[in-house]
């Protein structure tokens, strides 16, 4: 087990890109740690920088006590889980497992030993002699797992481990990886373009934009206090509704309604006023301090609707709606944000 | 236990009968449209193999009859002409030859993939001037062989390039064992880019995560390559391989233009075969072909069966995949 830290990394590409702008990160010893942002943020250049796959233009890369940017991955002690996988396809599932051993001078019997019983761990004992063709998706991932746990690494370094499994099986992956990462208790830091992933497994979440850290804090601050409307925008399943607002005072003026501004937020600007479309009251009769427009889109999400009103000054405005209103496309409708829930930002900073 | 049966008894038969219907229509409209096909192979190959065989059999215009005269037509000598190339009169130089092509075979294939695995890697890394390095590594495949000959005869010839640089008197092109240095120079030379050229193909089908794992296992260079790069390249360079087999077996050119035909060192079984040939011994030259015929064919079945080149894998995998669900049918009925 062994803390990571990064200070001040850097990664320029030939021909200028640079992946990675003077980051800074601390990761705990034994925390599942998401890194979440949107293709080309430079999260996979970040993990693959700490695995020592990429060897950083500055900078530098702690695991534990021991500074290792110099270092070969091979002699970092982290194990990492490639989003394809990465499996031998020619060494059946017991040997795939067993390589790391192989590698470390490990004999045959007691490493045979040591991969099934890792194996027998995640449920892949009937799997031991399977070519990885000849494996499901699912199975796959759990074999790559397997490999990682048996080379008994300080570090799991998981790059997207569930973006190549179907929905349903994503799901259940989800709760096996962090019921496995509680139990095994090894420091894990995972990449991921997808909030719902990161807000579900992850006890802190960096966010990431441009080769940098936008906003690090645990799943719920992320999710209720974004610290940019970037972050804002990216986390939550319903995108955000952002809308240019007038702030006077404590109180909000936006697309010609005025309503209160969130406690403790005063003063006099133009801002971007923030909220979730779960935290809009939906009514198809008129209610004060609240948007008014026409049913625009309704999009059915099982449990609830997601309506967007079509509110003139605003890209529209998004409202989740609890099953059996059913409100029909074209009718007028009024939505209220809930005081307390809504985020104000000035230039691009949470008041 | 008992419903199953009485229930599955009266629909099998009935089934397997139905699918035995449609499989025999299906192969005899198989075999229609595969029939052209099956012509013209028989028309260009398996023709010829047969008329060879049976010239081989027969001899012509070699006796003479009692006034003197040379007897027109071919008579029929039955394996007169294999008895002569095994322990008659041609024995020393058939075994010579014989011995040439076996080890020209195996010295030149070793090398050829030693140094085409190596060719490979390095064309696969990326670098400035990549384009540059792979086309030059190419070019010596590019060169029709007899000009390659030609060329490799005038670096070899007494006053050539490869004494100046040796600094020896050698004479290269002669004969004896400077002469078999020479063929297997040129040779690889010419051929290495061929095995060079399968194998990037099929490193390039390596994805570079399995690399990086085993890195990240804590792999060395050496260890990827014995463990990772070179069974995953094994196909692809098994099929380079048997090529590179059968066409050095054959080999003629090459040694024809850089040092000569009917020279005991680089004689090999097809030189042998044209020098009878143009000599008009037919029958000799048929028998010889024949023998190489049957021991390429020997090799090459050697070669698959026992290092097993998949050089029909894919096919053989899509219909083993209903064979063994068939035979799980019928554990799964025998156990009922």
């Amino acid at each position: 087990m062994a803390a990571i830290a990064v200070r001040n990394l850097s990664k320029e590409y030939a021909g200028g890109v640079r992946a990675l702008d003077g980051l800074d990160l601390e990761v705990a010893d034994g925390e599942f740690f998401a890194l979440l942002g949107p293709s080309g943020c430079g999260k996979t250049t970040l993990l693959r920088t700490i695995a020592g796959l990429e060897i950083p233009t500055s900078g530098t890369v702690s695991l534990g006590e021991r500074d290792v940017t110099r270092l070969p991955p091979g002699r970092r002690d982290v194990a990492m889980v490639f989003q394809d996988y990465a499996l031998f396809p020619h060494m059946d599932v017991a040997d795939n497992i067993a390589y790391p051993l192989r590698i470390q001078r490990v004999g045959r019997q007691d490493r045979r030993g040591r991969a099934a019983e890792v194996a027998a761990g995640l449920g892949l004992r009937d799997l031991l002699a399977r070519r990885p063709a000849q494996l499901s998706g699912g199975q796959q991932q759990r074999v790559a797992l397997a490999r990682a746990i048996a080379a008994h690494p300080a570090v799991f370094l998981f790059d997207e481990p569930l973006s190549n499994l179907d929905a349903r099986l994503r799901l259940e992956a989800r709760s096996f990886l962090k019921r496995l990462q509680r139990d095994l208790g090894v420091t894990t830091v995972f990449v991921t373009h997808d909030q719902a992933e990161a807000l579900a497994l992850a006890d802190r979440i960096a966010v990431m934009s441009a080769g940098r850290i936008t906003q690090i804090g645990t799943p719920r601050t992320v999710f209720q206090r974004p610290a940019t409307p970037f972050v804002a925008s990216f986390i939550g399943s319903t995108p955000m509704n952002l809308l240019p607002a007038v702030l006077s005072g404590d109180r909000l003026t936006a697309a010609g309604t005025a309503f209160p501004a969130p406690p403790g937020v005063s003063g006099e600007a133009e801002v971007q006023y923030g909220v979730r479309p779960e935290y809009l009251d939906f009514s198809a009769e008129p209610l004060p301090e609240a948007f008014e427009g026409e049913v625009a889109v309704v999009e059915h999400l099982g449990t609830s609707d997601l309506v967007t009103l079509a509110v003139p000054g605003t890209p529209g405005v998004r409202v989740v709606v609890p099953e059996g209103v059913d409100p029909a496309p074209g009718t007028r409708a009024w939505a209220r944000p809930h005081p307390a829930r809504g985020l104000v930002y000035e230039s691009g900073t949470l008041l | 236990m008992a419903t199953t049966i009485n229930e599955g008894t009266p629909v099998i038969p009935t089934g397997r009968s139905r699918r035995a219907k449609v499989a025999d229509s299906g192969g005899r409209l198989a075999a229609l449209l595969l029939s052209p096909t099956m012509l013209v192979l028989a028309l260009v190959i398996g023709y010829p193999v047969l008329a060879g065989f049976r010239e081989s059999l027969f001899t012509r215009g070699e006796g003479l009859d009692a006034d003197g005269f040379v007897v027109e037509g071919e008579r029929f000598v039955g394996l007169d002409n294999y008895a002569a190339i095994f322990s008659g009169d041609r024995a020393t130089a058939f075994w010579n030859a014989f011995g040439n092509t076996t080890f020209f075979t195996v010295t030149t294939v070793f090398l050829e993939t030693v140094i085409g695995v190596a060719m490979a890697l390095i064309m696969q890394r990326a670098f400035r001037g990549r384009a540059f390095v792979r086309a030059s590594i190419l070019v010596p495949w590019a060169i029709p062989t007899a000009i390659s000959g030609l060329l490799w005869r005038w670096i070899f010839q007494a006053d050539g390039a490869a004494n100046a640089v040796l600094g020896t008197d050698i004479l290269w092109t002669a004969d004896g064992p400077a002469a078999k240095t020479a063929v297997i120079i040129a040779e690889v030379w010419k051929t290495s880019p061929f095995i060079a050229l399968l194998v990037l193909a099929g490193l390039q089908m390596i994805p570079r995560e399995v690399y990086e794992a085993a890195q990240v296992d804590g792999a060395g260079a050496l260890q990827r390559f014995w463990r990772i790069t070179l069974p995953l390249v094994k196909p692809a360079l098994l099929v380079a391989v048997l090529f590179r087999m059968l066409d050095v077996l054959r080999m003629f050119d090459l040694p024809a233009v850089l040092v000569g035909v009917n020279q005991k060192s680089v004689q090999t079984l097809t030189t042998i075969s044209w020098f009878e040939a143009s000599n008009l011994r037919y029958g000799s030259a048929a028998a010889y072909a024949t023998v190489l015929f049957v021991y390429i064919a020997v090799i090459s079945y050697l070669f698959v069966k026992l290092l097993g080149a998949d050089i029909i894998g894919q096919a053989r995998e899509v219909r083993k995949k209903p064979a063994t669900k068939a035979g799980a049918k019928t554990v799964r009925k025998v156990a009922a």
